[in-house]
């Protein structure tokens, strides 16, 4: 008689199986470690108030554009969006202007840490009255 | 039969179809010398934020040229066939820490796994494969499921950024624009809206779209039979195209070479009409009194034969050849 059974591994089909679902799991967790270029960098919206003699004055991030959000470019668009508003006008000195940056992370494993920040994007110098 | 008895039997066929002994050559010793490469570590720093002993053996033997010459020595009776799922348990051992390096980690995962699935094959039943006889591809490289598992690796690479760049920021084409101003590994500025390729300015967004469009259908392409080569091309055009707008460590590199795991006639080749009388436990042979099936799917016209191992599931005699 022949002998036709199929070949295992370990000998033993559910030994195979065990051990193939076994390795499948351990792929399936660390898949998002094989992600990448997947969500925008961490950043932090910070303003500065420049006088018209030139000195920089800080100045406390408005509430709602507060904290680290993800995405450089959404950052932005809060910053346009709410440098229209009359809150921002209040921030300003008079004859002087805001100056808005968005510090970003630069590194992909970069946790939500504002100390690790390092990249700024200068977004709107403009005269803000 | 009932449905479970059906899912039963495809998940058998899926997991234990015969690998071809000549296939399997190859792809070891193309494995082999791809390792060394793959994990080639000096200039690199060890895991951020290590307590200063894990530190000093990175810096003193894990990254030390001297590690990398064991890992090439390992590799050599690996290419040559000897023992190679010994020494391949042993590579993951010896490379598993390289993985944990502050660059590069992704595509290292990627072939550990990789080669973790692939220690599990009877690869040294053919030796070397431009010599080997008809006769000695009867003796199979053992069950499917360890090539299954090269090429889930892979689905589930391209699937899982798939789905993780389907988010409406990545869509808008925020990320690769934001991408581009924060990393210096990006050799192109996208912040203006737009992909500029030589004469060609392709918007971010339809990037964006693309490239989601293109891992989906690489992550699902290569396990329809007819497609896997266009799918290949695809995949090819997609990692070139790529290294022309980011930098990525060697992780293009990894995911083109699992191809190798779908174009490789790994699984369900056909194998050649046994000798009779003979026993085969590697379970690669054909032969009077085996029940052959065929697989209108992958013959392509071509009269290509498959067994099906769930047929002696019930153990107990062959019937014989009607």
């Amino acid at each position: 008689m022949i002998s036709n059974l199929p070949s295992t591994v370990t000998g033993s089909r559910t030994l195979d199986q065990i051990l193939f679902f076994g390795i499948l799991a351990l792929m399936v967790l660390a898949t998002p470690l094989l992600l990448v270029y997947y969500r925008s960098p961490f950043c932090k919206i910070v303003v500065v108030a420049i006088t018209s003699e030139g000195e920089r004055l800080p100045r406390k991030t408005p509430k709602p554009l507060k904290g680290i959000r993800p995405g450089i470019q959404g950052a932005e668009r809060l910053i346009r969006d709410f440098a229209r508003t009359p809150a921002a006008l209040e921030l300003a000195p008079p004859d002087g202007r805001l100056e808005w940056s968005v510090h970003f992370s630069k590194s992909l494993t970069d946790t939500i840490q504002s100390t690790r920040l390092k990249g700024v994007r200068i977004v709107a110098t403009g005269d803000n009255r | 039969m009932d449905p479970s008895g059906r899912w039963r039997q495809a998940l058998n066929g899926f997991l234990f179809q015969p690998v071809d002994a000549r296939a399997a050559a190859w792809f070891r010793m193309a494995f082999a010398v791809a390792l060394p490469w793959f994990f080639w570590s000096r200039g690199l720093r060890g895991p951020d934020g290590a307590t200063a002993p894990v530190r000093w053996l990175y810096e003193h033997v894990f990254l030390s040229f001297g590690y990398w010459l064991a890992v090439l020595a390992l590799c050599v009776p690996m290419a040559w066939g000897w023992r190679p799922r010994l020494v391949g348990c042993l590579l993951v051992l010896v490379l598993l820490p390289l993985d944990f390096l502050s660059v590069g980690s992704t595509s290292r995962l990627v072939m550990l796994f990789a080669l973790l699935a692939f220690s599990c094959v009877r690869s040294d039943a053919v030796r070397i494969p431009w010599r080997a006889s008809d006769r000695s591809r009867l003796h199979g490289a053992g069950p499917s499921w360890p090539v299954r598992l090269m090429q889930l690796q892979l689905t589930l690479l391209y699937g899982a950024n798939a789905i993780a760049k389907s988010s409406p920021s990545y869509l808008r084409g925020d990320v690769l624009m934001d991408y581009s101003i924060a990393l210096p590994n990006f050799r192109v500025d996208l912040s203006g809206g737009m992909l500029e390729l030589g004469p060609v300015a392709v918007p971010v967004v339809l990037a964006a779209v693309a490239s989601a469009f293109t891992e989906y259908f690489l992550a699902i392409g290569f396990w329809f039979g007819r497609w896997k080569w266009i799918t290949a091309l695809v995949g090819l055009g997609f990692h070139f195209s790529l290294t022309f707008i980011v930098q990525i460590f060697m992780l293009h590199y990894a995911t083109v070479f699992l191809y190798l795991a779908f174009l490789l006639p790994l699984v369900g080749r056909n194998v050649p009409a046994g000798h009779g009388g003979k026993t085969d436990p590697a379970g690669g042979s054909g032969g009077p009194g085996i029940k052959r099936r065929m697989n209108p799917a992958a013959s392509r016209g071509r009269g290509q034969i498959v067994r099906d191992p769930v047929a002696w599931r019930g153990g107990g005699e062959i019937p014989p050849a009607s």
